[in-house]
């Protein structure tokens, strides 16, 4: 078996940026008591992004952008620390982690978690679908069909509505456990591109 | 029930029960979660006919099993009235909108 497989364009860090990582270890409190953290930090990544977007003294476009990216940085990293919450592999030594990169033409916020070869196996099949066809169509569709959804299903309305609503790119990275053959950590990355911005820069 | 509130978010009949109200983020954790919320949805939606208004605008965050929750609220009234396309075309904008 491959150490590491990507799915679609996973992308490298950026020699020079700002950057940002927060990790938790998952298995000291109940899922149920660590669902707040999603939003205190989704929530901080979000204000976090605001001091690299300059609004040059109000000027109401500059500060309408800001904050669009602002929503759009907090829903992502939201949906993506949600999803890895959910599916985090407990029984393993592997941190949940959320990483925020700042470069000059785009936003990547990337979450990893652990799963099991299993879990791993069956989201390589949703990304596959979903690289195959368009996210719009895929989240009217399940929507229309969510009445009778698993969690599962629910989850990965998530990532379409990432691609579909943000216009974000969506990218994976599954890398094999060292000591613990069963286990993977699964890395989601959204990038989102800063071309439409006036004046931004990290 | 007229009023479902977590530390975070508020939602609220208001108007002889022809407003529902909604404040603040909304990120709970899936559909079970969201239960309360959609069964107040519907039991409004499905009252006598009428206008009724959702006013999201002090809704600051939705999750996407919020927006789920909200789109199968939505879809019950619409189903019985419009059929299937117009749900979808609704729901296509209510997402959009709620995004911005």
């Amino acid at each position: 078996m491959m150490m590491r497989e990507t799915l679609g364009n996973y992308p490298q860090r950026a020699s020079e940026c700002e950057y940002l990582t927060l990790a938790f270890s998952p298995t000291s409190a109940p899922l149920r008591s660590r669902w707040r953290n999603n939003g205190l930090s989704a929530d901080f990544l979000g204000d976090y992004v605001t001091t690299f977007l300059p609004t040059d003294g109000g000027i109401t476009a500059l500060k309408n952008k800001q904050n669009e990216i602002k929503h759009t940085v907090t829903y992502i990293a939201n949906e993506l620390l949600e999803n890895a919450m959910k599916y985090h592999q407990p029984d393993v030594e592997i941190p949940i982690r959320i990483h925020l990169e700042l470069a000059s033409d785009h936003i990547t916020v990337s979450v990893s978690n652990g799963i099991s070869v299993v879990q791993a196996g069956r989201y390589k099949e949703f990304v596959e679908h979903l690289q195959e066809g368009d996210a719009g169509d895929l989240l009217l569709r399940q929507q229309e069909e969510s009445a009778k959804s698993s969690e599962s299903t629910v989850s990965c309305l998530g990532l379409l509505t990432i691609i579909s609503d943000y216009d974000a790119k969506l990218d994976w990275r599954f890398d094999v456990h060292p000591t613990q053959s069963g286990s993977m950590t699964v890395t989601t990355s959204a990038v989102l591109p800063l071309k439409t911005v006036p004046g931004a820069s990290a | 029930l007229k009023n479902i509130h977590g530390e975070s978010f508020e939602i609220r009949l208001e108007e002889e029960n022809s407003t529902v109200l909604f404040k603040g983020a909304l990120r709970l954790s899936g559909t079970e979660d969201y239960a309360p919320i959609l069964d107040m949805l519907k039991e409004t939606l499905i009252g006598p006919p009428g206008l009724i208004v959702l006013d999201l605008r002090e809704l600051d965050f939705l999750n996407s099993s919020g927006i789920t929750m909200l789109s199968l609220g939505l879809s019950l009234k619409l189903v019985t009235t419009q059929g299937s396309t117009f749900r979808c075309s609704l729901l296509s904008r209510c997402r959009g909108t709620l995004a911005r």
